[in-house]
């Protein structure tokens, strides 16, 4: 296994080289750049901080400066923020997005997941039109929408919580329900499809029939095929997580990555963009490991290839 | 543990963390203040602060020669005690009060202003508001390059407690552009130990580091949620501020700053969202403020484009839209329709000429008719491109509506990214645009000088001779009335040409805890925080 | 005694085809019955109720403004006066249709990505999951403004855009579900038969990962919707004055305190929608499972 995992992260090299390549190329050929702006700059002043930030060497010659330098694990500098990093803005901003999708998360598994299980395991009965209902409430209110219902609610008409900020522990609660709530439902639906496959499997009829009971059969022989839908999806689901919500972040003003992964593609501040992109492939490509790991593990029939 | 019995327990947890949900934090009894400024700033430098609303706090942590009165912004002094001007408005002395002071201890001498000046005009520190110094001589060849020699420039500092400016044209509003933040000054010292002086966004700026001159100190920036100041002890007028600290936060989205305000996070917001504008207006106590802006919201036409060519098809365009029903059915945002270019001073310049723009649909189908459009029957499909977001779409919806019932006319509608939208019409690729102007400093040139044939902002590509001309006299006219003069006719040039369409004034709009005083609605949006205090209960 | 009355030959029961067998059952659940008569309802009420209203979905009232359900309105009217029925109807349209065409890419390529991907196993997978991962890490604001910048204005764009990214995570979750079935004795016996890997993957593998493929995507078609109305923002999709339910949601969102109809009616459509394709979803996966031990 230690190959395995050894391979796929060294598979990182080329995949990082890959996407930065054609982001790079990408945002140079969108319209507009860092310095569009309403009120176009003249073209000295242009022309200045172009040379200052080395815009106006010709483009190859600014990728291999790019690639070099991120070699050197340096993102160089922002574009809009002018006297920050990439790596500063990252690293401050990077914690609090990784909170905030972990306590999301916790509360998706923590509710998503039973609720899925005990419906396929009570299927067609009042429990799982109930679970059912909830789940698909939690996909047809979608955050942009029961944020801001949840801050009005519970904020300014209860008086329970702050409506903005991340300062307090308080302030953890409205966002992170929030988020969670949508991302429970797809685990819920997806676990008690998973489980649905799984139940009805001529195994399990064996077990039952040998006097397993009926905790035993779910938890110690079902789950394990059953939730590999919800492993896979769960994979590009918590990188997209952990690297931060644009709507939350911008309902509740939260200080994490995932309004920079919109604004500084808006802002053409492309070492930003380029940053960030490295980020959440990083991510991505792990979590993806974690998953195919994880898969194995539950379904001991599977090999590392 | 069946999974139905662990909901209870997580709403025990949901309501434990409630109970510490909300927090007491430092307000009115503490006398500091909560103001929210919109998205982050791209720095705090006040020589590259871009945005209007972040220029707040540079307005805290520093000062210029003069300053703004709150009420009608005339030219109050600053670090400047007293100034004289020559005869011919081309030369401004200014005597440094002895007490000003930089948030260190060490003293703001003229030298300093010295420095700052030829920081903002050094051509490698690109210094987006470098022209607003051009009025002085042979400020505008050291920018672009032309001479090296920054002796050549008109600004000396002939003792530690005068200064002195050599324009080379009389700009009677020039006190005004002494108080904008691009002319406040920056510490030489502090500067130079973290780069050179032409070099931007070097580490000066940070908490850590950060020296300025006004009436606070900063003490904390955190990105993405705000920078906290303190009253800094040094700045001359200290006994007459009274605000012991002020929280900026980032709050770029208006509806989450104004759910933070209702819920008392906020005594100050940087701006409202239109649609709840409703629900405020009933509310005694003046907190909502929606008061006229320097700006104005136009429609650019590109000049190149046939039929655009022909000024009646211009003027019937304009004619076409209500812009009453505009502002009062379609924005709602307390805009005012704009009966001209230049937005009404009350305190200085106002458009009183004719033309004025108005509503006549029958005149508009009559020039349409003489352009040989009757009824619209033959008119090309025309294209209306403007930046998604906010108000645009709905107004240029209203618009398309407007021409097509009056006129006949069939206008398609183009929403484009914002920098695509940009990129665009500075490179001339549309018909019709949605812009908008704010002026950077309190005169009507600030607003004209778009349209002249050789302005990098001439984007409708007008060229007129005449108006050049104009122009240029009415800017080189020192006395005040006849430069308004020269101006109302400039202005009704434009208004005659149509390069562009003024649709309207959008207003300067914040919510304001009834807890604050002193903070007086201005046309500039300015709003020195010496005057500001709290009231508590 | 007759020898005929004591042996009566039992009558045979009459073999059904798989689908015959699905589509039975399928009409024998209710719920999934409802749901598809509401989905066509729905699509009917589309394509259809504006031409019968006779009200445009552009024709603006400014003096009116947004007004609450009245009996010329029956759902209310936008800030700019339009009628809020209309608007939802035709939004309608753009929205089922998105969602459709969405719904066929993801299937179409995912399915078949994820299912060739997780049979073939070894290197080829991992070349495949890579140009996923790709793919799913770049920007997609950025790719979006390409698109509208090189390719101009047009719905098919739309569905290019929207096919681009949502065909990824189906793929992975198809992987997932083939992998765990290659090692499953039917497999290997269908293998030892001689049959080849297209057919094995075509008729064997695809038939019994049918049930999480369905539930996602009932699961990806509201994403579809909603991602439709951020794409409008960035200048694709839909262009004022024609709406779709995405951007009257999100535009009745804001308005929630003042104007509650903008944005409880496009909601309710909305998860009508939901709910109908759900329970439909789930009925199809009841019929179509195999397994499912209801004898």
């Amino acid at each position: 296994m230690l190959r395995f995992v050894v391979r796929r992260l060294l598979q990182l090299i080329p995949v990082v080289f890959i996407i930065v390549t054609l982001t790079f190329f990408m945002l140079r050929a969108a319209p507009g750049g860092p310095f569009t702006a309403e009120k176009a700059v003249s073209p000295e002043v242009l022309r200045n901080l172009e040379a200052h930030y080395g815009l106006d060497q010709p483009v190859w010659k600014q990728y291999l400066t790019y690639l070099g330098h991120l070699a050197r694990g340096d993102l160089g500098p922002s574009y809009k923020y002018t006297n920050r990093t990439i790596n500063e803005i990252i690293a401050g901003k990077l914690p609090t997005s990784l909170e905030l999708g972990g306590l999301a998360l916790g509360i998706a598994l923590l509710v998503g997941l039973p609720l899925g299980v005990l419906a396929a395991v009570k299927r067609n009965t009042w429990i799982d039109y109930l679970c059912s209902i909830c789940g698909l409430v939690g996909i047809c209110v979608p955050p942009f929408v029961l944020g801001p219902l949840l801050a009005l609610v519970f904020g300014i008409y209860l008086h329970w919580f702050d409506v903005s900020g991340w300062e307090y522990a308080g302030d953890r609660v409205l966002p992170s329900v929030t988020l969670g709530f949508a991302y429970a439902a797809y685990l819920m639906r997806l676990a008690r499809s998973g489980m649905l496959e799984v139940l009805h499997l001529d195994f399990i009829r064996t077990a039952r029939a040998k006097g397993a009971g009926e905790a035993r059969l779910v938890f110690h022989h079902a789950l394990r095929g059953g939730l590999l839908p919800v492993v896979s999806y769960l994979g590009p689901a918590i990188a997209g997580l952990l690297t931060g919500s644009f709507i939350l972040e911008t309902v509740f003003q939260i200080p994490g990555l995932g309004r920079e992964f919109v604004t500084s593609a808006s802002n053409r501040d492309y070492t930003l963009v380029l940053g960030l992109v490295v980020l959440y492939t990083v991510f991505i490509v792990v979590m993806n490991l974690v998953v195919d790991v994880v898969q194995v593990w539950l379904n001991p029939r599977l090999r590392f290839e | 543990m069946s999974p139905r019995l662990r909901l209870p327990p997580l709403a025990l947890a949901f309501l434990l963390l409630a109970a510490c949900g909300r927090h007491d934090r430092p307000g009115d009894e503490e006398q500091v203040l909560h103001q929210g400024v919109g998205a982050d700033p791209n720095d705090l430098d006040p020589q590259i602060v871009s945005s209007n609303q972040a220029a707040a706090i540079s307005m805290a942590l520093g000062e210029g020669l003069t300053n703004y009165d709150p009420a009608d912004l005339h030219p109050v002094p600053g670090v400047a005690e007293s100034w004289d001007v020559s005869a011919d408005g081309l030369a401004y002395t200014f005597h440094l009060r002895a007490n000003a002071r930089w948030s260190n201890g060490e003293p703001v001498t003229a030298e300093d202003f010295v420095f700052s000046a030829r920081r903002l005009l050094s051509p490698a520190f690109a210094g987006e508001f470098a022209y607003m110094m051009f009025p002085i001589r042979g400020a505008e060849d050291f920018a672009t390059g032309r001479t090296r020699d920054f002796g050549q420039v008109g600004v000396r500092a002939p003792d530690a407690r005068t200064l002195r400016y050599e324009l080379h044209r009389p700009a009677p509003y020039f006190l005004t552009l002494t108080a904008h933040w691009c002319w406040y000054p920056v510490p030489a010292a502090t500067l130079l130990r973290h780069g050179r002086i032409d070099q931007p966004g070097t580490a000066w700026t940070r908490p850590e580091n950060f020296v300025g001159n006004g009436a606070f100190a900063l003490k904390s920036w955190r990105q993405g949620e705000g920078v906290v100041v303190a009253p800094n002890p040094w700045y001359w007028d200290a006994p007459r501020v009274r605000l012991r600290g002020i929280h900026f936060h980032f709050i770029d989205n208006p509806d989450t700053e104004e759910r933070a305000f209702r819920n008392g996070q906020l005594q100050i917001t940087s701006s409202m969202p239109p649609g709840r504008l409703g629900a405020y207006r009933g509310t005694p106590g003046g907190v909502l403020r929606a008061t006229p802006a320097f700006e104005t919201d136009v429609l650019y036409l590109n000049l190149g484009r046939r039929p655009l060519d022909d000024v009646r098809v211009r003027r019937a365009l304009s004619l076409a839209i209500d812009r009453d029903a505009l502002t009062s059915a379609v924005l709602r945002d307390g805009s005012v329709p704009a009966a001209s270019l230049v937005p009404d001073d009350p305190h200085g310049y106002a458009y009183r000429g004719e033309p004025r723009l108005r509503f006549d649909p029958a005149e508009a189908r009559r020039l349409l008719a003489a352009a040989g459009f009757p009824a619209g029957r033959g008119f090309p499909p025309l294209e209306l491109s403007f930046p998604n977001g906010g108000l645009a779409g709905p107004l240029c919806e209203a618009l398309q509506q407007m021409w097509r019932r009056h006129l006949g006319v069939d206008v398609g509608l183009v929403g484009q990214e914002r920098r695509v939208f940009i990129d665009n019409v500075h490179a001339h690729r549309f018909t019709l645009s949605l812009s908008g102007w704010i002026g950077d400093y309190l005169d009507p040139m600030s607003f004209l000088d778009v349209y002249l044939s050789a302005s990098g902002h001439n984007d409708p590509g007008y060229r007129n001779p005449e108006f050049d001309q104009l122009l240029e006299q009415a800017a080189g006219t020192a006395g005040r009335e006849l430069r308004y003069e020269r101006f109302q006719q400039a202005e009704a040039m434009l208004l005659r040409d149509l390069p562009s369409l003024p649709l309207n004034h959008r207003p300067n709009l914040h919510l304001v805890a009834p807890s604050v005083h002193g903070y007086a609605d201005n046309l500039m949006d300015m709003h020195p925080y010496p005057a500001i205090w709290l009231e508590s209960k | 005694m007759s020898a005929t009355t004591v042996l009566a030959p039992e009558p045979v029961e009459a073999g059904l085809s798989p689908w015959t067998d699905a589509w039975q059952r399928l009409r024998r659940n209710r719920l999934a019955v409802f749901g598809a008569g509401m989905l066509a309802v729905l699509a009917v009420a589309c394509l259809l109720g504006p031409l019968l209203l006779h009200l445009s979905y552009e024709d603006q009232d400014l003096a009116l403004g947004a007004t609450a359900p009245s009996a010329r309105h029956w759902l209310g009217t936008d800030t700019l006066g339009r009628d809020l029925l209309v608007r939802i109807l035709y939004g309608g349209r753009i929205s089922l249709g998105v969602a459709l065409c969405a719904t066929l890419v993801a299937l179409g390529i995912g399915v078949l990505y994820g299912a060739v991907a997780g049979y073939a196993g070894g290197r080829l997978d991992g070349f495949m999951m890579r140009v996923v991962d790709i793919i799913y890490a770049l920007p997609f604001t950025v790719f979006v403004i390409l698109l509208t910048v090189f390719f101009g204005r047009n719905i098919v764009l739309l569905f290019v855009a929207i096919g681009a990214v949502e065909w990824l995570t189906m793929a992975r979750i198809v992987r997932a579900q083939v992998q765990a079935l290659r090692k499953m004795e039917f497999i290997e016996a269908a293998r030892s038969l001689g049959f080849g890997s297209r057919r094995i993957i075509l008729h064997h593998m695809i038939p019994n990962v049918l049930g999480p493929v369905i539930v996602y995507t009932t699961l990806t078609i509201p994403a579809v919707m909603l991602l439709e109305a951020a794409l409008s923002f960035l200048g694709l999709g839909v262009q004022p004055p024609m709406s779709s339910w995405g951007t009257l949601i999100k535009d009745g969102a804001e308005k929630m305190e003042e104007y509650w109809w903008l944005l409880v009616f496009p909601g309710a459509l909305f998860s009508l929608t939901l709910f109908s394709l759900n329970f439909l979803g789930d009925g199809l996966r009841d019929a179509l499972d195999v397994r499912s031990a209801r004898d």
